[in-house]
């Protein structure tokens, strides 16, 4: 019996068997994660790149005024003034606090009458009142209750009827009757001087045109729905279609930039026919898993992924006119929760099916474009955009590069 | 290591997939063998393997070019497997345990039909495991015991009394195997 157990042993020695296929591609897909750790150095490069373009476009959106603001040399206000007796002395400037109740205007001006006559609002410190320029405090207050406007606010017009400013929305809308007192003019002025804005410079200047013109260039916010379509490029030529909808809101951070946040569904889905070379090729690659086994017995591939996904994006407007304006964007998405099903078409009619849930946030979509905004009703915008994206995604162990061009229809509601 | 494997050790390290599976096509056969040992059924020993080459891929940094290669990456698989049966079977040994008579372990016979395997998973695991690593993979019994958490004497008794066992399986087979 003892020669029956080393029999057996040395057989159990020698004992081999074929485990099932496909386990190595759970052994590799175990293994894989520890390749993906390069996603946040990719990540991060992204949104060097978005917090680039944000940082450009801000000094592109406030560097002109701030630039005006320092130099002075634009058309607006000037700094320093020329006394009458030859000088340059420098102007300052009271503060300002806008006045929208005429009662209050003359209340304030009834009880303190001397300081009326030296620190009325913008009157420049150390210089004297020039004589006949200025209308006396009965004139004024006659002239308030003619017209029902602000005295002092006319006041401040015809103290500082040199500024260049004044002259320009003077010249632009009252040229046949300089005597007219130019109220929207001034009361835009005297917004913006609210908001801290101490110098008229061009900017100015030409923001007062347009408050005269009737232009509002205000910040918006945006909430809407939009859908888009695309047929991206991916592996040598072939197509992929993209279809997606999303609820967009962007949210103003300046008049002319704003930042966009939106969740949407996209479907990305596309078939190929495979060659025997290229079975070759991707067979031990991570692109198509079951090929591995499957071998040539495939004949076609069809991808489909369905996914959910965020987007950040910032966008720049570059002209705006009363009914339409022509905006450029940089997007950036990131998928959540995808969902993908790769349908082997194999030979013979049979079918291979390989699906798997991912719940991770993946890296998307890297998009550049332009919009179009139309101000179809009160308060309704139609956009319409195009963009060039770039995917480079990984979907479990799978890896995909897409780009292309997608272009999209929104309707915007705005407040 | 022959020069398949020192070829593609960067490979390997590096976990590339073509280099990764050539490794596993070429030792597939015997690991999974070795697995169907100290597993109860096919399954098991399915995860058993997978668990044993994810480790090995994992410890290829590790490899000091040291001896057979074949023999590093068994030892690796021994030690999985070796914790998958005590992480799923979920049996203990104890020091009392020579004193007790073996009870055989319910044996599903239906997921693995050949005599050879039947005669092994008539026994109950923890001596199986132990007539796996003495008889078969040839270990000490010292190493079995550091292996296991036992005292050398402890194993030494409970791989006797598994040497037992199995010949009272083999002798129960209505088809003895076949002495050459």
């Amino acid at each position: 019996m003892g020669m029956d157990l080393n029999q057996y042993i040395a057989k159990l020695k020698a004992f081999t068997s074929q485990p099932d296929e496909g386990v190595f591609d759970e052994i590799y897909s175990t293994l894989r994660p520890r390749k993906r750790r390069r996603f946040p150095i990719f990540i991060l490069g992204i949104g060097s790149v978005l917090l680039a373009i944000v940082c450009i476009a801000i000094i592109m959106d406030i560097g002109p005024k701030e630039k005006n603001a320092l130099t002075g040399d634009d058309k607006g206000i000037p700094q320093e003034t020329e006394s009458t007796n030859g000088k340059n002395e420098e102007v300052k400037w009271m503060p300002d606090t806008p006045h929208t109740k005429k009662q209050e205007i003359r209340k304030e001006r009834y009880e303190d009458r001397s300081r009326l006559g030296v620190e009325t609002n913008q009157m420049p410190l150390d210089k004297e009142k020039p004589k006949g320029s200025q209308p006396s405090d009965k004139e004024v207050n006659s002239q308030a209750k003619k017209e029902d406007i602000r005295p002092i606010e006319k006041e401040v017009v015809t103290q500082n009827n040199e500024a260049p400013a004044m002259k320009s929305a003077y010249r632009t809308n009252h040229d046949s009757s300089p005597t007219e007192p130019i109220v929207i003019a001034v009361d835009r002025l005297s917004k913006l001087r609210a908001q801290g804005i101490k110098n008229t410079s061009a900017d100015t200047t030409r923001e007062m045109d347009s408050a005269i013109a009737g232009k509002s260039e205000r910040r918006v916010h945006r909430l809407g729905v939009s859908y888009h379509w695309s047929q991206s490029q991916y592996c040598r030529g072939q197509e992929a279609q993209r279809r997606s909808i999303r609820i967009q809101y962007a949210h103003p951070i300046s008049k002319k930039l704003s930042l966009g946040l939106a969740v949407g569904h996209n479907v990305l889905s596309y078939q190929r026919e495979l060659n025997k070379n290229e079975i070759d090729e991707y067979r031990h690659t991570d692109k198509y898993p079951a090929l591995f086994f499957l071998g040539d017995q495939v004949s076609s591939i069809s991808n489909e992924l369905r996914f959910q996904s965020f987007f950040t994006s910032i966008s720049y407007t570059l002209f705006s006119r009363q009914r339409w304006q022509f905006s450029i964007l940089a997007e950036q998405s990131f998928m959540f929760r995808s969902k993908q099903k790769l349908s082997y078409a194999l030979l013979g009619d049979r079918q291979y099916l390989y699906g798997q849930n991912i719940q991770a946030i993946l890296l998307d979509q890297t998009a550049l474009g332009a919009v179009l905004d139309f101000n179809i009703v009160a308060r309704m915008d139609l956009q319409f955009g195009a963009q060039y994206g770039y995917n480079l995604q990984f979907i479990g162990i799978e890896k995909e590069k897409y780009s292309g061009v997608s272009t999209h229809v929104a309707l915007f509601w705005r407040w | 290591m022959d020069p398949l494997q020192e070829r593609n050790l960067e490979a390997l390290i590096q976990l590339d997939r073509k280099a990764c599976h050539e490794l596993y096509e070429r030792y597939k056969s015997t690991f999974f063998g070795l697995c169907l040992r100290y597993a109860r059924n096919r399954s098991d020993a399915q995860d058993m393997l997978q668990e044993g080459f994810v480790e090995i891929f994992k410890s290829m940094k590790s490899y000091q070019q040291k001896g057979s290669f074949e023999g590093w990456m068994k030892r690796i698989l021994v030690r999985s497997a070796i914790g998958y049966t005590k992480k799923e079977y979920k049996f203990k040994f104890s020091e009392l345990d020579d004193l007790e008579l073996g009870i055989p372990a319910s044996v599903n016979q239906s997921l693995d039909s050949e005599d050879l395997l039947s005669v092994i998973h008539q026994i109950p695991e923890k001596y199986a495991l132990i007539f796996n690593l003495i008889a078969v993979e040839e270990y000490k019994s010292k190493e079995v015991a550091t292996l296991l958490g036992l005292t050398d004497a402890t194993v030494r008794s409970q791989y006797h009394r598994a040497k037992e066992m199995i010949k009272k399986e083999l002798i129960k087979l209505k088809n003895p195997i076949k002495v050459y």
